[in-house]
């Protein structure tokens, strides 16, 4: 680069012909492809897919007979499709800069208000189904408004509002697990196969889909991101950032809200606790997931490989008859490893 | 100045095949104020990062420190022979008083198991700013003092624990100075001149390097192009040495005298702008009227309003207008940044600061930020089409490298501010509001810019520049307000636009 070409090929106001836009030719960028191949499968890009790989590697050794097979397959596939949706609907919200650590509480909710509309009307699980989504996502809208209008930081506000969430379910489920006509709703959804892989698995990748589609094809996905990773810009470039990120609260609502619904048709039952414990480990997997494929974008993509990572992790692990402590040690593990060979990748 | 502070020999450093610093052979005299001069990439962060201890050179280089060899890429060793450096950032932190922040780095005064004796504490730091000659009261939290009380505790807390001779390196101290403090700046590295440091003072502006440093030393590609007295220079030499050729229209005399483009200033039909009664936070009243295609400077030092006023406009802070104007339309109902966009007004705030760009996006996604639609059909982005938008505008605006998926975090100073202009200039805007256009960008692209600005001028856009670097509205407008306490003062055009008659209005 020479300053010389640099300046003199800067336009003059002493000549006009300058200020004239040059008629413009579209010449694609410089490709370099087989770098850009190196890069998708560099460790940077996918380290949890080989570290995926190791895992099953190291059970199918340690457990020839019982690990590589099609029934360990749709477990993980069946274990993974809660956590994953319920990561994927973090995946929003957090790409727009907020928590929302609300969508664990609001599936224990979901499956027992579904429960609970089961129990006391006469509703068709297929009514019953979008009216406790349309609950949840009212739930969002509150969320939103706490975090938004009334600019409650979002970690403690959906902290608060998760709690009185958890409130509500336990009074609604009388502090009992429900199963009243809930296996109606296990035969709507939670049973049913397609290719010997039950339809949770189905709604998760679907939920996948679009929401990477929406996040990474759409203007509304690029200003989410755009106002996640700062907010003034994306405020000074026009945006409607409190419209975003009230939206991605409506989404991690209906999303959660799906989730607590498939996991009660899962068990046959609505446990009005066993919607918390699914938060953490899908946080977790969001922000594994966002070292993924996108170098730090929060993506469906990277959160639905660590959910499944880790899913085949646990597995493994209780096939293997391993302690009951042995999973949390396998995730803590995990998560720490896979974050710190990225981050050293990185630097 | 006969003993030698630091004595730089053979120093090269090869980054990953690329010459950072090729031979840099040079001697810094104890007791003088030294300027490192040099675009972006010439090797000046290089070789301040060597001496820092942060890189280690190629071999065969040797770096003396009043006499005693400096044993490459250690921090402490560099502190240990007297290195003191000043990052441009300062490691400051705001809600803390200078006694905080100076036992932050020298450490708390403490027993085990007993609170921190507070006036211990702020005893030896009095005892430090006597010592340096510094004046910063010591328990007010340093984000409500003077920007230039910051820089100076940061000066003073580096050069805490200095035995005697020290050398001490300043890294663009005045870029985050409103020019008013820049003498203090200057006075506080004469005092601590005067206690036997030596200064190695690395900055753009060129003003401030005629005023405070007794050599200079240029760097360009790696290569150093010279040592030399301040005095032998004119500021047209020191251009040359630093950029290698003399920009086209770099002459400030002649740019004062010449008559300004007339065709900058259209005459026909309504104006581009006119507002009328401004309020903000700190802009007390304000009338503007903009023609198209006018550059519009506006001076004036801090909290005068020319900081606020084109934040006012769009409304990015709260404010309220008597009445707005544009092209001869009112415009009523209130004002939001949303809304400024869409009425064709595009805000570059200064020095690439908070708002101007996405640090984590491409350049392409940058750009296409403010008009997301023309790159998109019913919601759906096309990659191609906004790939092809961003590739425009690099070539446009020459931005570099002109790579569209480049981060904009990794490009220099230059070609950011290059990438928020073409952000803006992507929604085909009507006025262009510019904060200190040039603040943190060096020479050459600042010469980059102004005629960028000029070319868009002349296509019609009005633009309003709001400077604290009194070169940007004396090369670019032909008509400047002053403002002084939320008031436009006064109005200076054409020839009457000078850097003392600038100053002189600061002052007042």
């Amino acid at each position: 680069m020479t300053r010389e070409n640099e300046l003199t090929a800067m336009p003059r106001e002493t000549e006009p012909t300058a200020i004239e836009p040059e008629p413009r030719t579209y010449q694609p960028p410089l490709k370099r492809a087989s770098t850009s191949w190196k890069s998708a499968l560099s460790f940077r890009t996918i380290g949890a897919i080989y570290v995926w790989i190791v895992i099953i590697i190291f059970f199918s050794i340690l457990d020839p007979h019982l690990f590589p097979t099609v029934a360990t397959l749709h477990q993980v596939l069946e274990e993974g499709a809660i956590s994953g949706l319920i990561a994927i609907s973090l995946v929003i919200p957090l790409a727009s800069g907020e928590f929302d650590i609300s969508v664990g509480y609001i599936a224990g909710f979901s499956g027992v208000l579904a429960a609970w509309f089961l129990a006391n009307t006469g509703m068709s699980p297929w009514l019953v189904i979008p009216l406790t989504m349309l609950c949840t996502t009212a739930i969002g809208a509150v969320n939103g408004f706490v975090v938004v209008v009334l600019k409650v930081n979002s970690l403690i506000g959906t902290l608060g509002t998760g709690a009185i969430i958890l409130a509500a379910t336990g009074g609604i489920a009388n502090q009992q697990v429900m199963t009243t006509r809930v296996l109606a709703l296990s035969n709507a959804v939670g049973n049913r196969q397609v290719w010997g892989i039950t339809l949770p698995v189905f709604v998760m990748v679907g939920a996948m889909l679009i929401v990477g589609y929406v996040l990474e094809q759409t203007t509304t996905g690029r200003a989410w991101y755009a106002v996640g990773f700062d907010a003034a810009v994306a405020r000074l470039a026009g945006l409607r950032t409190k419209m975003l990120q009230f939206s991605a609260f409506l989404i991690s609502g209906l999303i959660s809200g799906l989730a607590g619904i498939i996991l009660a048709a899962t068990v046959g039952a609505a446990d009005p606790t066993a919607g918390p414990s699914y938060l953490l480990p899908s946080f977790a997997a969001v922000f594994l997931g966002a070292t993924q494929f996108r170098h730090g974008r929060f993506n469906p993509w990277g959160a639905v490989v660590a959910v499944l990572m880790l899913s085949t992790g646990e597995v493994g692990l209780s096939l293997a008859d391993a302690p009951e402590w042995a999973p949390n040690v396998f995730l803590g593990v995990v998560l720490i490893t896979a974050l710190a060979i990225t981050r050293a990748e990185q630097s | 100045m006969t003993a030698a502070a630091v004595e730089i020999e053979r120093l090269s450093k090869t980054f990953s095949g690329q010459r950072a610093l090729v031979d840099v052979s040079l001697t810094i005299s104890a007791g003088e104020v030294h300027g490192l001069l040099g675009e972006n990439g010439s090797g000046k962060s290089t070789l301040i990062k060597i001496l820092s201890g942060f890189h280690s050179p190629n071999s065969g280089a040797a770096v003396a420190i009043y006499g005693q060899q400096l044993k490459f890429g250690s921090a402490a060793e560099s502190a240990r022979l007297g290195l003191r450096f000043v990052h441009q950032n300062l490691g400051i932190i705001k809600q803390m008083s200078a006694v905080e922040n100076v036992a932050m780095t020298s450490g708390f005064n403490v027993r085990p198991g007993f609170p921190i004796r507070l006036t211990q504490q702020a005893k030896r730091v009095q005892a430090l700013f006597d010592r340096f000659g510094a004046d910063v009261d010591l328990w007010t939290p340093l984000g409500k003092c003077r920007a230039i009380d910051r820089t100076i505790v940061a000066i003073v807390r580096a050069l805490d624990g200095l035995e005697e001779n020290g050398v001490l390196v300043l890294d663009e101290p005045t870029a985050a100075l409103p020019p008013e403090e820049v003498e203090h700046l200057f006075e506080t590295v004469r005092e601590v001149t005067k206690r036997g440091v030596t200064t190695l003072y690395v900055s753009h502006r060129l003003d401030e390097v005629f005023q405070i440093v007794n050599r200079v030393s240029v760097l360009r590609d790696g290569v150093l192009q010279g040592t030399r007295k301040i005095g032998e220079l004119d500021k047209r030499e020191l251009v040359r040495m630093i950029v290698g050729s003399l920009p086209a229209r770099f002459d400030d005399h002649a740019a004062q005298s010449e008559p300004r483009d007339a065709s900058n200033r259209a005459g026909d039909g309504p104006p581009r702008l006119r507002v009328q009664g401004l309020r903000s936070g700190t802009v007390k009243h304000a009338d503007l009227e903009i023609a198209s295609g006018e550059i519009v400077g506006v001076a004036g030092l801090i909290g005068s309003g020319r900081d606020e006023l084109a934040r006012a406009l769009i409304a990015a802070v709260p404010s309220r207008t008597d009445g707005l104007w544009l092209d001869g339309k009112p415009i009523t109902g209130r004002m939001t940044p949303r809304r400024a966009r869409s009425m064709g007004l595009g805000y570059v705030p200064g020095n690439r600061g908070e708002g101007s760009a996405v640090a984590l996006f491409d350049v392409r996604e940058n750009i296409t930020l403010t008009n997301l639609r023309s790159v998109s059909d019913a919601g759906r982005l096309s990659r191609a089409k906004e790939t092809r938008r961003a590739i425009d505008w690099i070539r446009d605006l020459d931005i570099r490298p002109p790579d569209p998926n480049r981060r904009f975090s990794l490009l220099s100073g230059g070609n950011q501010q290059k990438t928020v202009l073409a952000k803006w200039f992507n929604i085909a805007p009507r006025l262009m509001l510019v904060d200190d256009p040039t603040a943190g960008v060096d020479v050459g692209a600042r010469h980059a810019i102004y005629d960028l600005i000029r070319a868009k001028a002349g296509e019609g856009v009005s633009f309003l520049v709001c400077s604290t670097d009194n070169e940007d509205l004396v090369e670019l407008c032909p008509r400047v307000l002053v403002m002084r306490d939320g008031l436009i003062a006064a109005e200076l055009r054409d020839t009457a636009i000078t850097y003392e008659k600038l100053l002189m209005e600061d002052d007042q």
